[in-house]
């Protein structure tokens, strides 16, 4: 990667056992602010580990994990997944998990962090979280208008298709502002024009906030139309890395999908 | 033959109080997700600050010697009653003071037990919170100067000056309104807030919940510092109408006949609480009428309740399988998005 890029995230020789399984070997990854980078592999390859220890839900067995805040680098490896959420970092799940008792719009509207109305005291005087929730729900419709999907703010996640529910979990995640997001395939299940304008829309706020995307996906012939750099995991270690157009033609990468 | 009035007031302080609990055990368990099958500690924890305050710090004030007529005995329940008719502010003064000590204490006593019960998983919480229950009643059996198994009686009406037992009743009762009254309000407020947004987020899923920044123990123990703290009031409310208190009535039957009352009423909705409240209250008020015709039944109403709150039950949940009054989605939404409807592109 060279030089003039500032990373925001690095993870040093990161790996994780469970038992006798061996997730992630020495995963040493480099995410460079206000990039859209892929993270591809087969099935079982550690991508989602990966993720889980990133974002605190799992500890390392061994190696470090670095983020850069306000200049300078902290380790989060260890720390807990709400406060990493408050240092910027998003995450979506690769099976949905909407709150099934909350309406479409709920659902987005419980994302923002240090919400006025989440104290006790605030919450009785609802004249002091009005003005905020107004703000917020502005944002939530104006994210589902993008996608053409008004229809379904007051929906249960029950009554909504399989591609709808995974576009409320990504979107979920963009309702916080935050600066790292970490997005588990979430083009799975979508159809092919919500998918382009999903990506679009990932794109067009990677501009105009530089945000960084580290993305998951198994559609890799849509992933590549967007991201900068890709790294591969094989059986727990980084196979390979590059530009998307050197990854395709890698043979080694061919061979880990699909076998000799 | 029957005083309609008499019971009908009567009914109605055991409904406020009852749906005191009821709308603090919706609060907690329906919408933050804490199965609280201890409900009766905090209830009788409420209730025995209350007692003693009321009877011991009453004593005390007024120059009684309390070693010698501790309130547990026939000279201290004279003297007790001897001073609440004769001066109604300190009465009034101490019974104000006891509520607002035991919804701290109470409050405070939930949230350090939060601690343990946050820990071990979703199922043992009630477990944990039930065995609590048993060990504070097993606590007030064994000390003596709360009166022992016998309890301790006497506990000043606080508006047992007024010299008109009916008179005296209906401000106790609509003192009891009241303070329901500002509970329902908290309750209802907090439900349709953020917080109640988020507090139901995590009853759904707490893992989701924390990796969205929600710092769920945290959000726990303070609902339940406020739930806690509010069923002490009850108890407190209710040690002085019922002017005594003894370990028998702080049994586990008391909790489930609140969590009855949110099944009924429909758990998530402070209407379905005091709905659910409404319907107990009376049929365990009318069930305690039979006590006059015990001569000529051959069962007597400790038998009966379990049946009638167990058919009202089924009934209700056959007919209406989420309560008889379940949550709608909040209002205040629909409301914004309608006056923004048409300015989002």
């Amino acid at each position: 990667m060279n030089g003039e890029i500032q990373p925001i995230l690095n993870t040093r020789n990161v790996s994780k056992y469970f038992g006798g399984v061996r997730a992630l070997e020495k995963v040493s990854i480099i995410i460079p602010e206000g990039g859209i980078i892929g993270l591809i592999g087969p099935n079982g390859s550690g991508k989602t580990t990966l993720f889980n220890i990133i974002t605190g839900f799992h500890v390392p067995s061994e190696g470090e994990v670095f983020y850069k805040l306000n200049s300078k680098f902290i380790r989060i490896d260890g720390l807990n997944p709400h406060e990493v959420f408050r240092l910027g970092i998003v995450r979506t799940f690769q099976i949905p998990r909407l709150f099934p008792s909350l309406t479409v719009i709920e659902n987005l509207l419980v994302t923002p962090i240090g919400q006025k109305g989440e104290s006790i005291l605030n919450a009785i005087r609802w004249r002091s979280w009005l003005e905020e929730e107004k703000s917020l729900i502005k944002k939530a419709l104006s994210l589902l208008a993008k996608f053409n999907k008004l229809d379904i703010a007051f929906k249960y996640p029950a009554e909504l298709s399989v591609a709808d529910i995974k576009l409320v979990e990504t979107l979920r995640g963009l309702m916080n502002p935050a600066r790292l997001y970490l997005l588990d395939e979430p083009l799975a299940g979508l159809d092919l024009l919500t998918a382009r304008t999903l990506l679009k829309f990932i794109k067009e706020i990677r501009d105009t906030y530089k945000l960084t995307f580290i993305i998951i996906e198994h559609r890799i012939d849509l992933l590549m139309e967007i991201v900068e750099y890709v790294y591969v995991l094989h059986n727990g270690r980084v196979l390979a890395s590059g530009k998307p157009e050197e990854i395709i033609q890698n043979p080694d990468i061919i061979k880990a999908y699909v076998g000799e | 033959m029957i005083d309609v009035i008499g019971f009908l007031i009567n009914w109605l302080i055991y409904f406020a109080i009852y749906s005191m609990l009821a709308i603090t055990l919706n609060l907690e368990s329906g919408i933050g997700g804490i199965t609280n099958f201890g409900k009766v500690a905090f209830f009788g924890l409420g209730a025995y600050i209350g007692a003693l305050m009321n009877t011991y710090m009453l004593l005390a004030i007024s120059g009684v010697d309390v070693s010698k007529a501790p309130p547990y005995t026939a000279e201290g329940v004279i003297a007790l009653t001897r001073i609440s008719i004769s001066n109604p502010a300190l009465v009034l003064g101490i019974f104000i003071l006891s509520i607002l000590v035991s919804f701290t204490v109470t409050g405070i006593f939930g949230y350090l037990l939060t601690y343990p019960i946050i820990r071990v998983g979703a199922g043992f919480v009630g477990f944990t919170l039930l065995s609590i229950g048993e060990v504070l009643r097993a606590i007030y059996i064994n000390t003596e100067f709360v009166g022992g198994t016998y309890g301790m009686l006497g506990i000043p009406q606080p508006f047992m000056w007024i010299n008109n037992t009916l008179l005296s009743n209906i401000c106790y009762l609509l003192l009891s309104i009241s303070i329901l009254a500002l509970i329902y309000i908290i309750s209802h407020r907090i439900l349709y807030s953020p917080l109640g947004r988020t507090l139901r987020s995590i009853r759904d899923d707490d893992i989701v919940a924390l990796c969205l920044g929600k710092d769920v123990p945290k959000i726990k123990s303070k609902i339940f510092f406020l739930t806690s703290g509010l069923s002490g009031v009850a108890g407190t409310l209710y040690a002085s109408y019922v002017s005594s208190v003894n370990p028998q009535m702080f049994v586990m039957l008391v909790t489930f006949n609140v969590w009855a009352m949110i099944i009924i009423g429909g758990s998530e909705s402070p209407v379905g609480a005091v709905v659910g409240a409404l319907i107990l209250t009376l049929v365990e008020r009318l069930l305690s009428l039979t006590a006059s015709f015990y001569e000529y039944l051959p069962f007597t109403s400790d038998y009966l309740r379990p049946v009638i709150i167990g058919l009202i039950m089924t009934i209700v949940l056959v007919k209406y399988p989420r309560g008889l009054f379940p949550m709608k989605p909040p209002k205040i939404t629909k409301s914004i998005v309608k006056d923004l409807e048409g300015k989002i592109s």
